[in-house]
């Protein structure tokens, strides 16, 4: 496990550039949503409509229905409802490093504080970020290819693409409040890597 | 669109016609009217074949509309044909069919029993995974409400002890060597906590999100619009002007005393009553048709649009919107149609949006009624779903009501009274009324067992048996005829203080 155990200099220097660039691409992507309207009645989506698709079609139809948006002086044209998401799809990008690699920092962060099994178990928790990373990235050629070229998914690519997006946010999001709520606690307790936990 | 049902094997027309208990209803007419029912004397309008006919209304009641076709069967074989038809959501979707399945003088349930075994009830549920799951939890679990709170009262308990175990942790820590080990532990499982909330808060404001987006309608209701247009096109009903001129083709009519009576001024026509939220009216369709557009020619609407406004529960399905209805400053026969079915100046909306008829007009009887007819050539026939439980029936403790029985009895009472107060002033229209009782089965419930489907269409075949045991087409007349006679004569014009004459309540322009 020694080998995953990283030394970061100036690591909260690191997150602070991660979360300011979290902050910047998430409000420039939160402008880019206003523009996710399909349909004949112009109803509006979210990215979560994406990576959560109801049942296998769902993408398909939702990716086809932009084409449906009837009037242009109330709606914007589809091809700039499509140009939106595949904007935001880039954009995630660099959103990914600054997100994932922010909780693999705070993960690192509280590795340090602790010992034995419980830094085994932080350590692990970090670098499991790349693969919730990984999944980022195939989720957005997938999608790439859903709006190029929008079909209907087979079962096991349905399935596969549910246990990916399920997987990601479950490391993601237990990775962060995780890290966090440990942190919170070595602060507490005067905890750190001079004086860490010893389990 | 045909698929099967996961529970029990799928039941053919067959299995539903020949069923012992449905025969035996029929034995039992045979016995009173004779072999080929030629004794019984339901109206007074004929055609050459014999069949009598009638106007016919039904009720709405979501799933329980099975229990309409049972009913509707024994009506059509002891020879009984539809001249009027009206419905209201589960019954718009029976009138519906009704009206557009072969000619006038045919017999339509085998037809209607087709299409109703072929599918498949569950996925007319056509939302969201999740909330799919949630409605037949909810429906078909009759813990469900008991469970979730019991499991949100544990995580409560958990999420809070853990908070509390983590300052008490924090506490001893300073004190005690394994305190401050624990403490970590309980921090951590505080977190897992925090993680389980925040995903099923987040997931359930995302599908709020959803639903409002939706125009709060759970289910798009898609799917049983593309069934419904296909029935249409199948029966070569594919524009509003097929429905009107199938619902009102007619063969050769005639009355039983052509001294007296004559059947040339009958009409028919089918009428679905739907709730239309925008400019807040009943909407009578497709009569009203002109209200949403000029003409049959500019942007047609499909008629299985009317049938899906109709049943558009609120909130179980999204609300069916008519869109880009002329603007009356270009169109002024809009803006003539909206004076003159709502006699107001009223503000003509771009989209009308509907919700289920059954918000108004669940049992739309007064449409039939017709003032200038003193003497009725033919009753007015209603079928009443009846799932009032006598069990859970909160009539005789007024003063220990729940909030929600409290606001549900306001909601029925406003709901009803529109029908309930024609029937309380024209007393003899309920002599044409057989009611099925089906209070043990849930309204709701799209995920109903093939069983409880051959339950429902007895129950119907077996409460049009009893409406027709009791039926007296003679003395359902003469009652007719007097009360007209009666109102007629305390409706004579009456001067009011300005002057003008009074209107009666139920006047209806021609």
């Amino acid at each position: 496990m020694n080998f995953l155990n990283l030394h970061i200099p100036h690591l909260w220097t690191w997150l602070i550039v991660c979360l300011l660039v979290f902050c910047f691409v998430s409000y420039i992507m939160s402008k880019q949503a206003n523009l996710f309207v399909s349909g004949r009645t112009g109803k509006k989506f979210s990215i979560f409509d994406l990576e959560f698709p109801a049942s296998r079609s769902s993408l398909q139809s939702l990716i086809q229905s932009i084409d449906l948006l009837p009037n242009p002086s109330l709606f914007p044209e589809p091809a700039n409802v499509k140009k939106a998401i595949r904007s935001q799809l880039w954009l995630d990008f660099i959103f990914m490093p600054a997100a994932y690699g922010g909780i693999f920092l705070l993960c690192m962060a509280a590795s340090y504080c602790v010992r034995n099994a419980l830094q085994n178990f932080f350590i692990i928790f970090a670098w499991m970020q790349m693969i919730a990373w990984l999944f980022d990235i195939l989720e957005n050629i997938l999608l790439f290819r859903q709006i190029k070229k929008p079909v209907v998914m087979g079962t096991t690519a349905f399935k596969l693409y549910q246990i990916m997006e399920l997987l990601k946010w479950s490391i993601a999001s237990l990775g962060l409040f995780l890290s966090i709520f440990a942190l919170c606690y070595c602060w507490l307790m005067g905890i750190n890597s001079s004086h860490p936990l010893v389990l | 669109m045909s698929d099967s049902n996961a529970n029990t094997s799928r039941k053919q027309p067959s299995d539903y016609i020949n069923h012992p208990e449905v025969q035996q209803c029929l034995k039992q007419l045979k016995k009173l009217f004779g072999e080929n029912y030629e004794s019984l004397l339901v109206s007074d309008t004929l055609d050459d074949e014999g069949h009598q006919y009638v106007n016919l209304v039904q009720k709405g009641g979501g799933v329980l509309g099975v229990a309409l076709v049972g009913y509707t069967y024994i009506l059509e074989t002891v020879g009984i044909r539809f001249l009027r038809l009206a419905g209201t959501s589960a019954g718009a979707i029976n009138t519906a069919m009704l009206a557009v399945i072969g000619k006038k003088q045919d017999a339509k349930s085998p037809k209607i029993l087709e299409y109703l075994s072929n599918l498949n009830f569950f996925k007319l549920v056509d939302g969201h995974p999740v909330a799919q799951q949630l409605i037949k939890t909810f429906i078909t679990n009759k813990k469900f409400e008991k469970n979730l709170v019991r499991y949100l009262r544990i995580f409560g308990i958990l999420f809070f002890g853990s908070i509390f175990l983590d300052i008490l942790f924090v506490g001893l820590g300073h004190h005690h060597g394994w305190a401050r080990a624990a403490g970590m532990i309980s921090f951590l499982f505080t977190a897992i906590l925090f993680v389980i909330f925040a995903a099923l808060t987040g997931y359930t404001l995302y599908l709020y999100n959803r639903l409002k987006e939706s125009g709060y309608g759970i289910n798009p209701g898609n799917y049983f619009l593309e069934w419904m247009k296909q029935i249409m096109n199948e029966n070569e009903v594919t524009t509003v002007e097929a429905l009107n001129a199938k619902a009102a083709d007619l063969p050769t009519l005639k009355v039983r005393d052509p001294k007296n009576q004559n059947a040339s001024t009958l009409t028919a026509d089918v009428t679905f009553i739907s709730a239309e939220l925008v400019s807040q009216n009943k909407v009578e369709l497709p009569r009203m048709y002109g209200l949403f557009r000029s003409n049959y020619n500019d942007d047609p609407l499909h008629p299985a649009g009317f049938v899906r406004a109709s049943m558009s529960i609120p909130v179980f399905f999204e609300s069916y919107t008519i869109e880009n209805i002329p603007s009356p400053a270009t169109h002024p026969e809009i803006k003539n149609a909206w004076a003159n079915f709502f006699n107001e100046d009223v503000t003509i909306p771009a989209t009308a949006r509907f919700v289920d008829g059954g918000m108004l007009s669940d049992f739309p009887i007064n449409i039939f009624y017709n003032p200038k007819i003193i003497e009725p050539r033919l009753p007015s026939f209603g079928i009443d779903l009846d799932d009032s439980d006598p069990r859970t029936d909160q009539t005789a403790t007024p003063d220990s009501w729940s909030l929600m029985n409290y606001l549900g009895r306001m909601f029925n009472t406003i709901r009803f009274y529109y029908d309930k107060d024609f029937l309380i002033k024209n007393r003899v229209f309920k002599k044409g009324i057989g009611s099925i009782p089906l209070s043990d089965f849930n309204w709701l419930n799209f995920f109903v067992s093939e069983d409880d489907k051959m339950k429902m269409f007895i129950r119907g075949a077996q409460a049009a048996t009893g409406f027709l045991q009791s039926f007296k087409w003679n003395d359902y007349r003469k009652e007719r005829i007097e009360m007209q006679r009666v109102l007629n004569e305390k409706q004579q014009p009456e001067t009011t203080a300005s002057g003008e004459p009074e209107r009666s309540f139920y006047s209806r322009k021609a």
